[in-house]
């Protein structure tokens, strides 16, 4: 009897939820941990900072803490239902003396998250880094499993997808070409970023569009407490933020720009045209949020960021995104909490073809996105989540206007218009103290919309039938369900093994052949002729922490399934091409490997080491007479080192080593000539290896000055010290002194770039 | 795309740097080559014949000697070529007619290899302009050719351009200028000089252009994209797309052509 009344009575719970934020801005915060002194209690503040935690009466020590601030730690007597919020002091800069008995968190090991990556740009502001230019995504490239696609690029692979199967959200915002500068340099400015998140696997279902990871990029959201103005001055760009409250602690602001100069040394040169020339990107971020009352609060933020090339009287390009979000959230209870968001996307490019303004041709994806998220905390044993989402897309795949009196006819290829819709629900569940599951399933579905023609096309590829329908008209429904699961069998303390498993639908897919990203690349939307990607990917790991959690390390083993990949037919028209479909192929891919890192969170020297065993194939029936062929992003080897170390209050050095074996490339197998001109004979794609690919890069950081109000400090860095030779490409030429001898020629890029750059805060 | 000059650019300003290495490539079995061309004008209907080598072994000596070689009007009798040199065959005082459909058939070692190609009918050149390039970045300062044409409306057609000083075709490596009247049907064209190659004041260039059919420019855009500027080459190259059949690399193109000669000197005096 007694047994039962006990048990009765602990039933007896409440709900203590809130907010987290950092006191020095009143910025929310994150992925903070809320956790139960003595008990297994634990939850993760949400995107938006929310936490919620059920728990029967009594009497606890309530912890919070959260990477880069000071633990915070305080007694609560429950006895209702409560809100208590928390504001986190930021760590000053200090050397860290390693703390033996300090819990330094264990959170790789008690969470559900595998395969997961998170970066802020707190934690990479000291590394080295190309031209002064911090990039969140190159520091991402550098963790296990994620590939950069070329030197010095900001496109990725993940876990052997391809670059079009990245979703990459910038505050929800869907950004379908993220690279200036082909690629150079990535559209985010790490002055305007919190933080970021990668999903390599164990996908949850609240994401879905993309087959092969998640990048969820969320912008600061602006000082509630001080007028705040950061800089950073670099060879090649500087940008500029500035934020602060619009009313205290209700509402704030953050506007910040980037620019790049390189254009205005072109200023210098004797040639008038170039003189006259613009090369040049720009980005501009702005968010403001208010707090409407005590539990709802709206956001509204932007993006708008533009590359322009011009040559006076010859050409002129330019491309860019455009991006808008509108976002409340509100809590209804303590166990509800909602988010609705209204988000724009958009990515055009337009050439002017004469650099008069005579023909100007152009192709535009644009995006209107309507989203609900709520996350339920029923009890402390399980956190639901659900919601629905629309996006209406449409793309304009190529269009021409040209002045009346020009050679050029003005031509539209007529846009397409889909919807994609989709629901979830997952709960997250603590089945014992030593188990959790994530069990969800979402469904997608995409339908292409009238007005717009349609194709059809005969077993040869011929067309034989075109329709056009109306406005409205739901034309083919294509999509399913996808489940996500994730399992974390917690060994101990130290220890845990996790395994999950998701399917994801991807509906709009990327035409490029180019090796990076190239602002005239196609998306094309599912159709009647093109299904959708499916992605199947099941991954192991184990997790396991050393020294209190000190030392963090994790093995993972992964296997992907990819049907219906799409490439094109050798000479394939892709550019104002209305029936471009019929120009495509269709196969499937896999891709698998195992994923090792090694990671030192604290104390004086940081970093990590990282190591990624994988392979990558695809099978066409047309391309390489039907036979399976490694990808271009097949490699084999990958390794990467990146350490640093606080020599002073002062002075921070720090290192980057990269390893990796060749890329997948198709050379020839021969060679004959047409013309005067020898060609060369290619039998097997990708058959051959790039070389092995390795660099150092070195940076020192020197702090000139740091109070609460002012910061300066001093990078310097060095890309690749050591001048290594890494081949950008290798080609095959005839011999300028005898045609008729070849030659192999690697053309490599940035041999030992030395770069500064200046910060400063006040 | 000429967003081509934008990626020189860019690369030209990160301090690219170039050498020849060494690298191992495969040797695959030998493949027959073949070039054949047909026009509406006096010219003998040429046929070279040669085959794959391997990739850095000369490729002094891959012709193929010993073929037969014939070519068919649709609706005429087979006629046979004589070698004239090692690999080269030639018919002569033959008249091919526009508007037709001609088959060559080359035979060698047991094997036949086929290729059809439609001969269009003359595009006169209506006109023909100079424009000065002031040069840009490594590309040289001079003059460029625009040849104009009438299109003929409702049709496909498709243009090469080939430029000849002293008798020889000059472009810089890799550069094919092929043109498809996609964007411009029935209209007055100016096929703009897309080639590198830039003319001086004391220039003779004859300029000729010529109506070639769709697998002809299929043949020349394919190509084009796996030679020339390597960095914008395709990533994954392969053959270029033939009108030859039984896996025979190479082309048969029928085409009628225009020729102007242009002394650049005259040109800039009117």
């Amino acid at each position: 009897m007694l047994f039962f009344y006990q048990e009765a009575f602990s039933q007896q719970k409440y709900t203590i939820s809130g907010n987290i934020t950092d006191i020095s801005n009143g910025e929310v915060l994150s992925g903070v941990i809320v956790s139960i002194k003595y008990y297994n209690f634990l939850v993760i503040s949400n995107n938006y900072g929310f936490y919620s935690l059920s728990i029967p009466e009594g009497k606890y020590t309530i912890c919070i803490s959260h990477m880069g601030y000071t633990k915070q730690e305080q007694i609560i007597d429950i006895r209702d239902n409560q809100i208590i919020d928390f504001n986190l002091q930021p760590k000053s800069f200090e050397l860290e003396t390693v703390e033996i008995n300090g819990n330094k968190g264990n959170n790789n090991i008690t969470s559900i998250d595998m395969s997961n990556v998170k970066i802020s740009p707190k934690q990479i502001e000291n590394i080295p880094v190309l031209f002064g230019e911090r990039d969140l995504i190159k520091t991402m490239q550098l963790l296990p499993g994620i590939k950069q696609s070329g030197e010095g690029n900001t496109g990725f692979y993940v876990r052997g997808g391809g670059i079009d199967q990245n979703l990459i959200l910038l505050d929800e915002a869907p950004v379908y070409n993220a690279s200036h500068l082909l690629g150079f340099f990535s559209v985010f400015n790490s002055e305007a970023i919190r933080d970021a998140n990668l999903y390599k696997g164990s996908i949850p279902a609240e994401y879905g569009g993309r087959a092969s990871s998640v990048l969820d990029i969320r912008m600061k959201e602006g000082n509630m407490k001080d007028y705040q103005t950061n800089g950073n001055i670099g060879l090649i760009a500087s940008n500029l933020s500035f934020e602060g409250p619009i009313k205290e602690d209700v509402s704030s602001f953050i506007i910040s720009g980037r620019r790049t100069y390189a254009d205005l040394f072109l200023q210098l040169a004797p040639d008038k045209d170039i003189r006259d020339s613009k090369l040049y990107f720009y980005d501009l971020n702005l968010k403001t949020n208010f707090k409407l009352n005590s539990t709802t609060r709206l956001f509204i933020s932007g993006y708008l960021g533009r590359d322009k090339f011009r040559i006076p009287d010859q050409f002129g390009f330019d491309w860019g995104s455009k991006t808008a979000t509108v976002r409340l959230n509100h809590a209804f209870n303590k166990k509800l909490f909602s988010n609705t968001s209204f988000i724009f996307s958009n990515y055009s490019y337009h050439i002017d073809i004469s650099g008069n303004n005579e023909v100007i041709m152009g192709s535009i994806i644009q995006d209107f996105n309507l989203k609900q998220d709520f996350s339920l905390y029923p009890n402390t044993k399980n956190s639901l989540k659900f919601g629905v989402n629309i996006i209406a897309h449409k793309t304009v795949p190529g269009e021409i206007e040209a002045a009346p009196n020009s050679i050029y006819k003005s031509l539209e290829v007529r846009p397409r218009r889909a919807l994609e819709y989709s629901a979830y629900l997952s709960n997250n569940q603590k089945i014992t103290t030593h188990l959790q599951a994530y069990y969800g399933l979402r469904l997608s579905l995409f339908t292409n919309v009238g007005p717009g023609d349609f194709y059809y096309f005969d077993s040869d590829g011929n067309l034989s039938q075109q329709v056009s329908y109306d406005h409205f008209k739901w034309i083919k429904t294509q999509g399913g369900p996808e489940p996500r699961l994730a399992i974390n069998y917690q060994v101990n303390e130290q220890a845990s093994v996790k395994g999950s498993y998701n399917r994801i639908y991807q509906f709009i897919h990327l035409l490029s052949n180019s090796t990076s990203s190239t602002p005239t690349d196609l998306w094309i939307p599912s159709s009647n002729n093109v299904k959708p990607q499916i992605s199947d990917q099941w991954s192991i790991g184990y997790f396991r922490n050393f020294k209190q959690n000190l030392f963090e390390s994790s093995l993972e083993i992964y296997y992907k399934n990819l049907k219906n990949q799409i490439d094109y037919k050798n000479g394939a028209d892709l550019v104002f091409n209305s029936t471009v479909e019929a120009e495509l192929v269709f196969g499937k891919g896999w891709a698998y490997g195992a994923e090792y890192l090694f990671r030192k969170n604290y104390g004086r020297l940081t970093g990590w080491f990282g190591y990624t065993w994988s392979k990558t194939m695809r099978q066409f029936d047309l391309i390489n007479e039907g036979k399976p062929f490694p990808a271009r992003q097949d490699r084999r080897h990958d390794l990467s080192i990146v350490a640093q170390y606080n020599l002073s209050k002062k002075l921070i050095l720090s290192a980057i080593w990269v390893y990796n074996t060749g890329n997948a490339v198709t050379f020839p197998y021969g060679k004959y000539v047409v013309g005067s001109r020898t060609v060369g004979y290619y039998t097997q794609r990708n058959g051959y290896r790039m070389p092995d690919y390795h660099r150092l890069d070195l940076g020192i950081t020197w702090i000139k000055r740091q109070t609460s109000k002012y910061e300066s400090s001093w990078n310097f860095s060095i890309y690749n010290a050591y001048a290594r030779e890494n081949a950008y490409y290798i080609s095959f030429r005839q011999k300028k002194d005898n045609p008729d001898q070849t030659e192999a020629v690697q053309v490599s890029l940035f041999k030992f770039i030395p770069s500064i750059s200046y910060k400063f805060k006040f | 795309m000429r967003y081509i000059i934008v990626i020189i650019f860019l690369t030209s300003l990160f301090c690219s740097c170039e050498k020849v290495i060494d690298y191992d490539l495969e040797n695959s079995e030998s493949v027959i080559v073949i070039e054949a061309t047909l026009t509406d004008s006096k010219d003998p209907f040429t046929v070279t014949i040669t085959k794959t080598t391997p990739y850095f072994e000369s490729s002094g000596s891959a012709q193929i000697t010993g073929a037969t070689v014939s070519v068919k009007a649709d609706n005429g009798k087979q006629r046979y070529f004589t070698e004239v040199t090692p690999g080269v065959y030639q018919l002569n005082k033959v008249f091919a007619a526009p508007r037709t459909w001609y088959t060559v058939f080359v035979e060698y070692n047991g094997t036949t290899y086929s290729a059809r190609s439609y001969l269009n009918e003359f595009v006169p050149m209506v006109d023909c302009s100079l424009t000065y390039f002031d040069g840009f970045g490594f590309f040289d300062s001079g003059y460029k050719i625009n040849c104009f044409i009438k299109d003929p409306p409702n049709v496909e057609n498709y243009y090469q351009i080939k430029m000849y000083v002293d008798g020889k075709v000059v472009n810089n490596e890799g550069e094919i200028d092929v043109y498809s009247d996609k964007l411009f049907d029935g209209k007055v064209i100016g096929l703009v000089q897309n080639s590198s190659v830039v003319f001086d004041k004391d220039d003779t260039v004859v300029v000729e252009v010529q109506a070639i059919d769709k697998a002809a420019y299929d043949y020349f855009s394919t190509l084009e994209s796996i030679s020339g500027l390597e960095i914008v080459q395709s990533a994954s190259p392969s053959n270029p797309i033939s009108n030859f059949d039984n896996g025979a690399l190479g082309y048969f193109s029928a085409y009628s052509y225009d020729r102007r000669t242009i002394i650049i000197s005259d040109f800039i005096n009117k």
